[in-house]
């Protein structure tokens, strides 16, 4: 075997940065151009938002450049991702802001009419005189509007258009740049923390993190309880929390158990369940609990995600074949008894499992149609794009439901087309491999685990979207990584990144002279 | 600004390109022996799983985006994608425009819409070009003129530099979408002529220019409003109205018995085979030879008979005197005389028994302009070609093939092409019969209105000088009852031929009006009443001026 030689880091990433910041600029502009063109009217204010949160990814650069011996290449990819998806995010939502507001004051108006409906009846019985009714009516019909526009925030500032955005826009920006944030900060933090060797020594004590994962399960099951009153708790998805606290577990687990796993089968009848059951059973417990939590919750995603997870890194620590391709039997027969056993399942899950078997499945009724509305409306985007897309903001896909969060993916393949869909896999593609770089670099098993773990992670959740959106596995509703909205995800990813971050930082430090 | 929008798009592809290349080249070279097993085999196997998926991603996506040629796809794309309909919606259409440009009435334009929304599509003249024009509606699909030059209209046809400009911007940069203009060859004064002096009846009117096939009134009754299309009441009540059915265009797809105005056809047959016989046609009418036998006889001895007369024969008649008469007798007659083979030859170059050639030089429309065919079908004895030479039996015409008849016989016996686009140059489709022949017959049918006991007397007037003939075709219809039972009653469908002036043709007319009588009654004033407009608005003038002469 060959010793690996030192390979240089990147160490002045700022150029990548630099570039990643204008990626999204341009991106952005052009949206804004085609935009105001189409007359879609896109928000200035938003686009020099979003391109001040992308310059944050330099502050950081410039925080972590003294100390910061790892790979910053991971941090220049992150950028780009992330770039990438303000300037989907901002595309959509521009769009979307106007049929939004349009539908808004219909609804509002129609409601507004059968209101108005109700009370002319009444005024009719009250008074006999019919003009005066009818003009109580035009006022309350007046009245209703105003409070309709009053309600859209819809009347006429004598401010500029700028400014008149900006306060409209508080709220949301608020909530949005707080969470970007804290979403990039994070980066900094874990990087420092990751950097300590006490707090590396805490997160590798395996029963501690279990006590953390149940402690958070219960918050979850709570906070599921809840999800239903309100949709604040909803938008947060509190298991997103769980990919990390279930990494560092089954890492420190693993590394500590390791021994365990790879003993040979004891001879002796008796002591064979004593043996297995020290490694395999808290493993089982802690795995299992949020699995079956997630089968219940008919999340079928999240529960590909962690088996994947979990076969990946019984499989780098112990090296033995039987458990890849056990993972990949027991998909496989998992996917066959779901076949079998149609009453067991929901009947939703269970379509989306027809529908990803054959999705011509006869006759093309409306019923058909229902069920296979989403996908078919990302095939039609996806086509439209063909090969270079439609261009920045020349497409057409709001169409397509849910296409802010699980859907942006053909969001992207309409507008940048199938060379634009290469660009961003190859993305995430590099990501993976400075994972496995960190992977190959580190020097002992937990750190080993924990970049598997994450990086794997980050894949398999890019899998598992792109796959659903483009049918090659059923769809499920799992998010992709950077790209997607909601803040607790984008929260966790960048968490993610942060440890990955450290642990290159201690593996460079380890090989600096 | 579109080319930079493009440029844009690829700079931002290439320069993440650029930088993933950059970093996954160092990454790859920091993973040296990974890739090729020699080094961590456990992560060698981890990489290549993971690159697999994501190869495998882009090769199932590519599928759907690039290559995907499955039926049902394109069926459900048809069906459901949203875009076209959205692309439609925001694109500023082609206006239609008539041939008198100068007036500014246009066939189809737009119109401020009254809730602030996207501007209408409008049609002012409604109701009368509601076939011609046609609609374009979301749930309902496309007719007319919109659904056949519908790339037109949208922008998408590149002809010359002007489209060619619409086209890139439509196709790729769909930054305000617009469409091409088209200009047609109707008249909206004589169209709307005709649809007001057409009525309540049922049918059809089309006029054509016999030097240029240029179709003046395409008028199809009865019909709808285009407006009413996108209303859902309206256009169930359209729908349902199983008696009128409103949305059937009849003056291209109604296919009607001829009657009496086939014995044009047979008279040119006749005339060219160097046929003017001299026959005394009895009361007791012809009789053709063969196995089934069933008399013809001439329309007035059940006219007589109505009245309590008898019949006694129109007496020795030529073919010209029969025509005037219209004497079915003599004209079963004729037809046996002339035979199969020359009836079918001279109706084929009328354009029976074939698809109608339209006038359209550019490939933009797959299906062409939707007409039917009109039919003469083979005789299998002298009976069926007997009864086939009165325009009875299996002979059916759409109005426009009636029109074309006229217009053939007006333009010297040379058949042009029909066309509905004014740009088009003129183009001879083939010629019918010689010269000499067709001038015969247009004297023929000059006497059919100025001779003495003429059928079509009631086009005599002032203005102009018509030649025509009148057809009254019996059908029989099956009416159902309120109690369910079903009825055949024997209707009259009203068929007139004309042409004006009968020295220099103009116009050329065909009108059918479904069970309104006899045609020199309920059919010819409608013809009437339009030639009457044709004279104010100058058509029949000398000087050259309003007239394109290109032969």
């Amino acid at each position: 075997m060959t010793k690996p030689k030192k390979s240089k880091v990147n160490n002045n990433p700022f150029f990548g940065i630099l570039a990643a910041i204008i990626v999204s600029i341009i991106g952005m502009l052009s949206v804004y151009i085609a935009g105001n063109a189409r007359g879609y009217d896109p928000s200035l204010t938003v686009l020099v938002r979003n391109a001040l949160l992308m310059s944050v990814f330099l502050i950081i650069y410039y925080l972590l450049k003294p100390k910061y011996k790892g790979d910053f290449s991971i941090l220049v990819v992150v950028a780009f991702l992330t770039g990438l998806g303000f300037i989907v995010q901002y595309r959509i939502s521009s769009a979307i802001n106007v049929d939004f507001q349009e539908t808004l004051i219909k609804q509002y108006s129609a409601a507004a009419k059968k209101k108005m409906e109700s009370d002319s009846l009444t005024t009719i019985t009250a008074e006999s005189d019919s003009t005066a009714s009818e003009s109580a009516r035009e006022r309350s019909f007046d009245a209703i509007q105003d409070e309709a526009k009053q309600l859209l925030r819809l009347e006429e500032f004598k401010l500029s258009r700028l400014v008149r955005e900006f306060i409209e826009n508080v709220p949301g920006w608020s909530r949005v740049i707080i969470s970007y944030l804290i979403a990039l900060f994070s980066i900094i933090y874990f990087v420092k923390k990751c950097s300590n060797d006490r707090f590396m020594d805490s997160l590798s004590k395996p029963f501690f993190w279990v006590a953390v994962t149940i402690l958070l399960l219960c918050v979850f099951v709570v906070l599921s309880e809840v999800k239903t009153r309100g949709r604040f708790v909803y938008q947060m998805t509190p298991w997103e929390a769980f990919k990390i606290t279930i990494i560092i577990f089954l890492a420190g687990f693993f590394a500590k158990f390791k021994e365990d796993f790879l003993r040979e089968r004891p001879k002796i009848k008796g002591q064979r369940i004593k043996r297995m059951l020290i490694p395999w059973g808290p493993f089982l417990l802690i795995w299992l609990i949020p699995q079956f939590l997630f089968v219940l919750l008919k999340d079928f995603g999240q529960v590909i995600i962690y088996g994947g997870l979990v076969v990946v890194m019984i499989f780098v620590i112990t090296k033995r074949y039987i458990y890849l391709f056990g993972g990949v039997a027991v998909t496989v027969i998992t996917s066959k008894l779901i076949f079998l056993s149609e009453s067991f399942l929901p009947a939703h899950v269970m379509l989306r499992f027809k529908i990803w078997s054959d999705i011509w499945v006869l006759p093309h009724n409306q019923a058909w149609w229902d069920s296979v509305y989403q996908v078919m409306n990302s095939f039609f985007a996806l086509n439209a794009g063909g090969m270079t897309g439609s261009g920045l903001g020349l497409g057409y896909p709001t169409n397509i439901p849910l296409v802010v969060s699980d859907f942006v993916y053909s969001a992207i393949g309409e507008e940048m087309g199938f060379l634009g869909a290469i660009v961003l896999v190859s993305a995430y593609f590099v990501l993976f491999l400075l994972g496995m770089r960190i992977v190959v670099e580190s020097d002992n098993d937990f750190e080993k685990l924990l970049a598997v773990g994450f990086t794997t992670m980050l894949a398999i959740q890019v899998f598992v979207n792109i796959g659903g959106v483009i049918k090659l596995i059923p769809l499920t509703g799992i998010t992709l990584p950077f790209i997607s909205r909601g803040g607790f995800s984008f929260l966790i990813t960048f968490i993610i990144i942060g440890f990955l971050m450290g642990l290159s930082h201690r593996n460079g430090r380890r090989n600096a002279p | 600004m579109l080319l930079i929008l493009t440029i844009l798009k690829f700079l931002i592809l290439v320069i993440i390109a650029l930088f993933m290349l950059k970093i996954g080249f160092t990454a790859i070279k920091s993973l040296h022996g990974v890739f090729s097993f020699t080094r961590r085999r456990e992560i060698s196997v981890v990489v290549w799983v993971f690159i697999f998926a994501f190869l495998s991603l882009l090769a199932y996506q590519s599928y759907w985006q690039l290559f995907i040629q499955n039926k049902y796809f394109a069926k459900t794309k048809n069906l459901h994608d949203p875009r076209p309909w959205i692309i439609e919606a925001t694109t500023v259409k082609g206006k239609i425009y008539d041939r008198n440009t100068a007036d500014s009435l246009l066939l189809a334009g737009y119109i401020e819409s009254a809730d602030g929304g996207l501007p209408r599509r409008f049609y002012p003249l409604g109701e009368a070009t509601a076939h011609l024009v046609g609609y374009s509606d979301v749930e309902r699909g496309k007719a007319g003129m919109e659904k056949f030059y519908f790339a037109r209209l949208m922008g998408l046809t590149r002809f010359g530099e002007k489209e060619e400009n619409n086209y890139i911007n439509n196709k790729y940069f769909r930054i305000k979408p617009i469409g091409n203009d088209l200009t047609l060859t109707i008249d909206h004064e004589l169209q709307k002529c005709a649809y007001e002096a057409f009525g309540d009846n049922k049918g059809a009117v089309v006029a054509i220019e016999p030097a240029t096939g240029d179709i003046l009134v395409l008028v199809s009754a009865p019909s709808y409003h285009p407006d009413s299309v996108s209303v859902d009441e309206a256009w169930v009540r359209i729908v349902q109205d199983e008696e009128n059915q409103r949305l059937y265009n009849r003056a291209l797809w109604g296919r009607y018995p001829p009657g009496s105005t086939f014995k044009t056809v047979v008279a040119s047959a006749a005339i060219e085979k160097g046929l003017d016989p001299v026959w005394e046609i009895g009361a007791s009418g012809y009789l053709p030879p063969g196995v089934r036998r069933k008399r013809v006889y001439d329309h007035e001895r059940a006219s007589y008979r109505r009245r309590g007369r008898v019949w006694r024969g129109q007496g020795k008649l030529d073919i010209t005197r029969a025509l005037v008469k219209s004497s079915n007798a003599y004209y079963a007659k004729l037809g046996v005389t002339v035979g199969d083979s020359l009836m079918h030859e001279i109706a084929f170059r009328f354009g029976f028994n074939q698809p109608v050639a339209w006038n359209i030089s550019r490939q933009e429309l797959k299906d062409g302009i939707v007409a039917f065919q009109s039919s003469f079908p083979p005789t299998k004895n002298a009976h069926e070609l007997a009864w086939s030479s009165i325009g009875q039996e299996k002979v059916l015409a759409t109005p426009l093939q009636l029109a074309m008849v006229a217009a053939a016989i007006a333009n010297n016996g040379v058949l042009m092409k029909p066309k509905l686009e004014l740009n088009e140059k003129p183009q001879i489709w083939q010629r019918v019969v010689t010269e000499k022949t067709a001038k015969k017959v247009q004297k023929m049918m000059r006497e059919v209105v100025w001779s003495r006991g003429g059928t079509a007397w009631r086009m005599r007037m002032k203005e102009v000088e018509v030649g025509g003939k009148t057809g009254t075709a019996e059908i029989t219809k099956i009416i159902k009852n309120e109690d369910g039972s079903t009825e055949k009653v024997i209707v009259n469908n009203a068929v007139f031929i004309s042409f004006a002036p009968v020295m220099n043709p103009k116009i050329a007319i065909a009108v059918v009006a479904e069970g309104a009588g006899y045609g020199g009654a309920a059919a010819a004033p409608v013809a009437k009443e339009v030639y009457k407009k044709a004279h104010k608005l100058g058509y029949f003038k000398n000087d050259e001026t309003k007239e394109i002469k290109s032969k």
